[in-house]
């Protein structure tokens, strides 16, 4: 069972680049925030939701801010993510 | 299209052929999986120009007022839906350090706290 919504994951070394890459990637499209993970020297992941479409545009528009501003880990869309995914939150 | 006329609204960027730096309410924004690549990273919002309403008892500036219209516009002041932003067209838009080598025509560079014309302040940010 796959979930109908995309997850996007933006990761940043820093809260003050996480904390860009999320406005800027709420600002860019319909999507939503879910969570922020602090994974451990310094680095900060944030987890949107939304369309496919919406979630690629936005993880695109937050990194891209990010990284103005800090450094930017890593980037990643999971299209249909398995139902399974929301438990490791 | 005359600079401004004693009644009625101006049209800002109404005209084609001639570019304004306007004013204008961020209405919404653009999805586009498929894209130059040069857009890659890129906010695109739907802005919506605003016009100035004349008050016809005193002729003067009374408020802003709804166009209609939609253009997209490039953002690279982080502006948000609902904010009121100053547009900028045309070559002048491909002179921000974002946008040198974008295929881009209209641009949100700067978000507005208020607007004042004749002594009257017809806008201002709320918060």
């Amino acid at each position: 069972m796959a979930n109908a919504e995309a997850i996007g994951l933006i990761e940043t070394r820093g809260i003050v680049a996480a904390v860009e890459a999320c406005d800027a990637a709420l600002k860019a499209a319909n999507v939503t925030f879910v969570e922020q993970h602090k994974v451990g020297s310094g680095l900060v992941a944030i987890t949107l939701r939304g369309d496919v479409a919406a979630v690629r545009a936005a993880v695109d528009a937050g990194a891209e801010a990010a990284g103005r501003v800090g450094e930017v880990i890593s980037v990643h869309v999971i299209p249909r993510p398995h139902n399974d995914v929301a438990k490791m939150s | 299209m005359g600079i401004l006329p004693m009644s009625g609204t101006v049209r800002h960027g109404q005209d084609a052929r001639a570019t304004f730096m306007f004013l204008a309410r961020v209405t919404g924004n653009v999805v586009a999986s498929q894209k130059d690549r040069s857009l890659n990273g890129q906010k695109l919002f739907v802005v919506e120009p605003l016009s100035v309403k004349y008050d016809e008892a005193t002729k003067k500036p009374a408020s802003l007022a709804n166009t209609g219209r939609a253009i997209v516009a490039l953002d690279v002041v982080g502006a948000g839906e609902g904010q009121l932003v100053l547009v900028t067209q045309g070559s002048s838009a491909r002179m921000t350090e974002q946008t040198k080598n974008l295929p881009a025509d209209a641009v949100i560079v700067g978000i507005v706290d208020s607007a004042e014309y004749a002594g009257k302040t017809f806008y201002r940010a709320q918060g």
